[in-house]
């Protein structure tokens, strides 16, 4: 509890400012562990070293922070929000399996979303071996477009603006995996091309590649909403 | 730059992700370009609206579960909670080697009681018929059966029967 005021506060219990150095050496102090001195400036990083020596409470934490985002990222991937509970719970488990190797090299939330990618990734191989599919995702991935609005009748701009959300959610359905990966990441989560290639394990060129083909077939399945 | 060049990096330069030189050239190259221009805003159109999708927070709090997941397979395992942990496969290993170990153990004391009782004078020693299905295996206990001098009452060797 004390090192979790000490994270979230940015001072310590003394009143002392907080730098982003002593901190680090606070918690080389209070671990035991020369790799403290070394953590980026994540507070999300620290709290994940925590994790990895037992301590739940700076686990729970990052739990509190990240199962929103997760949640809604992996929902994005598999169009079925329970679904997505499931898979958000399951990144959470081997995130904590993995703390005690967990070295912060990098942003926390690139290595958790590159396990969430691992998830969702075997979630779609299971898929295709026993394809079952939930309302939803029928609802979304189905063959047919959804309708407009008849010739002749001026649709209200509320229902324009549902139309147009909803023929775009069921356009980043239709995207292959990786680019619907790609897009949820650096359209929701406001990852960098960089950070989007550690998460997926490829090239930034790769991720450009990715993001150029995603955005072309975006454009030609909302072609017909344009200036309407 | 010329606008193959334009049309691949309009995608990194809606991200972002241009070095500033290349940005500079592709947003004087627009503003010069009405072609790529329009590429530019049917690119932008798409891209923008998916900001407009509704955002899927969990419906309950992961945590209990979570931690309920946790404390199950610490009490458990009596360790952390580690699919991958080794400590399934060395006990099994270790029952292994323990009933490979038993069976030897067992041959012995099967050889020992026999050779006592013969030294004891057949004291309560009567023919031991055993039905089984299936050879004597070398170094098995039945075959230690057999060699401690019980005596049988099948014709066959290496079979006993009830």
């Amino acid at each position: 509890m004390l090192v979790d005021n000490a994270l979230s506060s940015g001072s310590f219990p003394d009143g002392a400012e907080a730098s982003a150095g002593a901190r680090n050496e606070d918690l080389v102090a209070l671990t035991g562990d020369a790799d403290m001195a070394h953590t980026p400036d994540d507070p999300d990083a620290r709290l994940m070293v925590l994790a990895g020596r037992g301590d739940l409470s700076a686990f729970r934490t990052l739990v509190d922070k990240y199962q929103g985002p997760l949640t809604n990222f992996l929902n994005h991937l598999v169009l079925d929000k329970a679904e997505a509970e499931d898979l958000a719970q399951d990144v959470f488990l081997r995130a904590y399996q993995a703390s005690r190797r967990y070295r912060p090299e990098a942003k926390f939330s690139t290595w958790l979303y590159r396990i969430a990618t691992n998830v969702a990734l075997n979630a779609f191989k299971a898929k295709r071996r026993r394809p079952t599919v939930s309302l939803d995702a029928m609802e979304e991935r189905s063959g047919t477009e959804p309708a407009r609005a008849a010739t002749g009748q001026r649709p209200d701009r509320e229902l324009e603006r549902d139309e147009i959300v909803r023929a775009v959610g069921h356009a980043l359905g239709q995207l292959p995996e990786r680019q619907r990966m790609a897009v949820v990441l650096q359209r929701f989560e406001g990852f960098s091309y960089e950070e989007i290639g550690e998460a997926l394990s490829v090239s930034v060129e790769a991720v450009d590649s990715m993001l150029r083909r995603a955005k072309a077939a975006l454009r030609d399945k909302l072609a017909s909403y344009r200036g309407a | 730059m010329d606008c193959q060049e334009i049309a691949r990096k309009l995608s990194a330069f809606l991200d972002g992700e241009l070095p500033e030189a290349e940005r500079v050239q592709v947003r004087q190259h627009l503003q010069g370009c009405a072609r790529c221009a329009a590429d530019r805003e049917s690119l932008a159109f798409a891209w923008e609206r998916l900001r407009e999708l509704p955002q899927a927070a969990p419906r309950t709090d992961l945590w209990p579960r979570i931690e309920a997941r946790l404390a199950g397979e610490t009490v458990a395992h009596g360790w952390r909670w580690f699919p991958w942990s080794p400590f399934p496969a060395l006990a099994a290993t270790a029952l292994i080697v323990g009933l490979l170990l038993g069976v030897q153990v067992g041959e012995l004391v099967v050889n020992a009681g026999a050779a006592a009782a013969g030294r004891a004078g057949q004291v309560g020693l009567e023919p031991v018929d055993v039905q089984y299905f299936g050879d004597v295996f070398p170094g098995s206990l039945a075959d230690a059966v057999l060699n401690a001098g019980v005596e049988t009452r099948s014709p066959q060797p290496g079979r006993v029967t009830r």
